[in-house]
C-alpha cells in the first residue's frame, strides 16, 4: 500500500491547517508549507503526487512557484487556491490541473484532489 | 486790383492821395492830406509806435514792406500789404515817402477759408488716428482677454494694457460678490494694495457702488470734491476718475474704473473708450467665468473619480481581507462535520454546526459579491464560457436555496438536461441570486416557481415568488448597483445587479414583471449558443491593466 503525497503550499496558518486535516484525514500523506520557499526545499525530501498551491502569497507567488517547481523537474499535477474569479484564475486555468475558488468547499477540494492523484492509498502506486 | 498810392513827408503826414487810395480807404484827397498816416493804423499798433518804426526802418533801409491790419474810414479792418519806400534828393536829403497799400483781404480770406479748410483735414485725421488708436486699444484688449482665460491672469494683463493705452495711472476691476450686495477688488494696476487689502464696496455707495447700481458710467473730474469712500483712492492722491460698469448679456459683473492724477482728465471720448473696453472685457470675465466653472466641475469629476476608485480599491481589499479568515472558517466547520460524520450527534449539535456552515456561506455570497461589484466596475469580471448544463445547474441552484429556508417551497418546470454555452460557475450565481431573491420577496414563505422554456435560439428561465411584489416604479431600478427593493431587507443591494451583468456578458437579457395575482417574477432570457458572441474577458488587456 502506497499513500498519495499532497504538498499545500498556502500563507495562511488557519487554512493550511484545516486543509492538511482534512486530507490526512481523507488518507493523504500531507507535506505543508507556509511560503514557496520552504515548499521548493521539502520537495527532495517528499516527492508530492499533487500539489495544492495558494496564489496570493508573500515573497513569491503562486506563477513563481509554479515556474520553479517546473524548472527543477517537478511534473505532478498542482491544484491552485484562487481567493477571486479573476485574471489570474483564468490564467491559471490554462496551466493548472484545476483550480478552486476560495472560500472553498471542503468535501469538493477533496473530490478534486481524488480525481487528480487518483484514491489516497493505491496498492501499486509507482510514483 | 485797386493800389493806394500816396506820398508822406519826412514826419508822416499825408502829401498826396490817388483814386485808388479813396477806393480802398474811404477818405477823399480833401479830407485825408495833411493828417498825419497813422490813421490807418489799429489803435494798438499806434500806442505801441508802429507807424513810426516804420517809417525809421523805411529810412534807414530805404524801404519797409509787410502784410498787417490797417483801418478804413468806416473803422473796417482790411488786410493790406504795405510797402513805403523812403524819397530822398540828389544830395541824399529825406524828403519823403512813398506808400503802395494793397487791399488784400479777399487773398486773405481765401487763405484763411484754406486754412480753416487744412485745419478741418488735420482734426479730422486726428480723429481717424485716434478712432483707429481705439479700435487698437479695443483690439489688444480683447486680444489679451482672449488669450487669457484665467481670470485672474486676464484681469491684470487687461489692465495694463488698459493703463498704457488710455495713458491713465491707475485701472481697477472690481467683481461683484456672489450675494450681489458687495464689490471686490479683484485686480489693479496702479492700485495694487486695493486687492491685496481686499477692498470690499457695498453696492450702491461711493464711487464704484453707485456705478454698479445705476449701471451707468460715472466721471469724477475733481476727486477732492467728490463723495469718493474709499481711501486708497485717496491716498493715491488721484485728481480724476472714470468708471464704467462691467456688463456682460445684461448681468452685471462688476465696475472697472481708471484714475488720473490730473483734475479734469477725463471726457466724453474716455467714456465711450472705457465703454467699448469695458463690453470686452466683460465678455471675457463672463468667458473666464464660464471657463472656471467648466474646470471646477471637471476637478469634481475627477475627484470624483479617484473616490470611486478609492472605493473600488478598499472594496476589493476589504474582500480579500474576509476571504481568508472565511475560508479557514468554512474549511473548519466543514472538517468537524465530516469528523462528525459517523458519530451519532444530537440536535442542537447537528443544528449548530448548520448555522455555523450556513452563516459562513452568506458572509462569503457577500463578500464574493463585493469583489463581484469592483470587478465590475473596473471591467475585470471575468466570463469563461464552456459547453455546459443549464438544467444541472438550476438544479444545484435549487437544492442550494432549499437547504436555505423552511418556509418556501420550489416547484421546477425545466428539461434535465439543457446544453448550453457558458460559465457554469457565474450562471450558478446567476439564479442563486433569483432564488435568494425570491425568497426574500416573501417573507411569509409560499411557492417559488421556476419555468424554463426552449426556443429556437434562446432559453427563458423565469422565477417567481408569490410574496410582497416590486412596485412597477421600482422594477428597473431593480437591476441597478445598491438598490434595495425593500427596506429593512438584507443584502448589499448587488445580487441583482451582478445578475445583470453576468446575464448581459452572456448576450442575454433580464427583467422584473407583475405577474397575475401577487409577487415578482424575473425573467432571464439567454441564447442558447452564442460561443462566438461571449464577450471573453481580454485576458491580455486585463492583465495589462491590473
Amino acid at each position: 500500500m502506497t499513500t498519495r503525497r499532497v504538498l499545500v503550499v498556502e500563507d495562511d496558518s488557519s487554512i493550511r491547517e484545516m486543509v492538511a486535516l482534512a486530507l490526512e484525514d481523507a488518507g493523504y500523506g500531507v507535506t505543508a508549507a507556509g511560503d514557496g520557499e520552504t515548499a521548493i526545499e521539502l520537495i527532495p525530501k517528499e516527492p508530492p503526487d499533487v500539489l495544492l498551491v495558494d496564489l496570493r502569497m508573500p515573497l513569491m507567488d503562486g506563477f513563481e512557484f509554479m515556474r520553479r517547481y517546473a524548472d527543477s523537474g517537478g511534473h505532478s499535477p498542482i491544484i491552485v487556491l484562487s481567493a477571486a474569479r479573476d485574471v489570474d484564475f483564468a490564467r491559471h486555468k490554462l496551466t493548472a490541473a484545476a483550480v478552486i475558488e476560495k472560500p472553498f468547499d471542503l468535501n469538493e477540494l477533496i473530490a478534486t484532489v481524488d480525481r487528480i492523484a487518483g484514491p489516497a492509498t493505491s496498492p501499486d502506486a509507482t510514483s | 486790383m485797386d493800389y493806394a498810392i500816396f506820398m508822406l513827408d519826412p514826419t508822416g503826414v499825408i502829401v498826396s492821395w490817388n483814386a485808388g487810395a479813396e477806393r480802398i480807404k474811404g477818405y477823399t484827397a480833401d479830407e485825408i492830406v495833411g493828417r498825419h498816416f497813422s490813421t490807418f493804423y489799429p489803435k494798438a499798433d499806434v500806442l505801441a509806435g508802429k507807424p513810426d518804426m516804420e517809417l525809421r526802418v523805411a529810412s534807414a533801409e530805404g524801404r519797409y514792406a509787410e502784410e498787417g491790419w490797417r483801418v478804413r474810414k468806416d473803422g473796417t479792418l482790411f488786410w493790406a500789404s504795405v510797402v513805403i519806400t523812403a524819397l530822398r534828393d540828389p544830395k541824399g536829403e529825406l524828403v519823403g515817402f512813398a506808400k503802395v497799400t494793397r487791399d488784400l483781404t479777399e487773398r486773405r480770406r481765401s487763405e484763411e477759408q484754406r486754412a480753416v479748410l487744412l485745419e478741418r483735414e488735420r482734426k479730422a485725421r486726428e480723429e481717424a488716428e485716434r478712432n483707429l488708436r481705439h479700435v487698437r486699444t479695443i483690439q489688444s484688449v480683447s486680444d489679451i482677454a482672449l488669450a487669457h482665460l484665467v481670470l485672474d491672469d486676464l484681469l491684470r494683463a487687461t489692465l495694463e494694457r488698459v493703463v498704457e493705452l488710455m495713458a491713465v495711472d491707475t485701472a481697477v476691476v472690481l467683481l461683484l460678490s456672489d450675494d450681489e450686495t458687495s464689490l471686490l477688488a479683484t485686480a489693479a494696476y496702479g492700485l495694487e494694495e486695493e486687492v491685496e487689502v481686499g477692498v470690499r464696496i457695498p453696492v450702491g455707495q461711493g464711487f464704484a457702488g453707485t456705478i454698479a447700481q445705476e449701471r451707468h458710467p460715472v466721471v469724477l473730474n475733481d476727486v477732492e470734491q467728490s463723495n469718493v469712500l474709499n481711501p486708497i483712492l485717496r491716498e493715491k492722491r488721484l485728481g480724476s476718475l472714470l468708471g464704467v460698469p462691467l456688463e456682460a448679456h445684461g448681468r452685471l459683473l462688476g465696475v472697472m474704473h481708471v484714475g488720473a492724477l490730473s483734475r479734469g482728465r477725463f471726457k466724453a471720448a474716455d467714456v465711450e473708450v472705457l465703454e467699448v473696453v469695458a463690453d470686452r472685457i466683460a465678455i471675457a470675465i463672463e468667458n473666464a467665468q464660464l471657463f472656471e466653472a467648466a474646470r471646477m466641475a471637471r476637478h469634481d469629476a475627477a475627484e470624483a473619480e479617484t473616490a470611486v476608485k478609492l472605493r473600488d480599491e478598499f472594496l476589493s481589499v476589504a474582500a480579500h481581507e474576509l476571504k481568508t479568515p472565511l475560508t479557514a472558517a468554512k474549511a473548519a466547520s466543514q472538517l468537524l462535520t465530516r469528523t462528525f460524520r459517523n458519530t451519532t450527534l444530537s440536535s442542537s449539535q447537528t443544528r449548530a454546526l448548520e448555522t455555523v456552515d450556513k452563516q459562513i456561506g452568506k458572509l462569503a455570497r457577500l463578500a464574493s459579491q463585493l469583489l463581484d461589484t469592483v470587478r465590475l466596475e473596473s471591467g475585470k469580471l471575468s466570463i469563461e464560457p464552456e459547453d455546459t448544463d443549464l438544467g444541472e445547474i438550476i438544479r444545484g441552484a435549487v437544492e442550494q436555496a432549499e437547504a436555505g429556508t423552511d418556509k418556501h417551497r420550489f416547484n421546477v418546470d425545466a428539461p434535465e438536461h439543457l446544453p448550453i454555452r457558458g460559465d457554469p460557475l457565474r450562471l450558478e450565481q446567476v439564479f442563486t441570486n433569483l432564488l435568494d431573491n425570491a425568497v426574500k420577496f416573501s417573507p411569509a414563505g409560499g411557492a417559488i416557481d421556476i419555468a424554463v422554456e426552449r426556443n429556437v435560439s434562446t432559453v427563458v428561465i423565469s422565477v417567481r415568488d408569490h410574496g410582497i411584489g416590486v412596485p412597477r416604479e421600482h422594477r428597473a431600478k431593480l437591476f441597478e448597483q445598491f438598490y434595495q427593493a425593500h427596506p429593512n431587507r438584507s443584502g448589499l443591494g448587488l445580487g441583482l445587479y451582478i445578475t445583470r451583468h453576468i446575464v448581459e456578458r452572456h448576450g442575454g437579457t433580464v427583467y422584473a414583471e407583475q405577474p397575475p395575482g401577487q409577487g415578482t417574477r424575473i425573467v432571464v432570457s439567454l441564447p442558447i449558443t452564442n460561443a462566438a458572441k461571449v464577450p471573453v474577458v481580454s485576458l491580455e488587456k486585463a492583465s495589462q491593466s491590473a
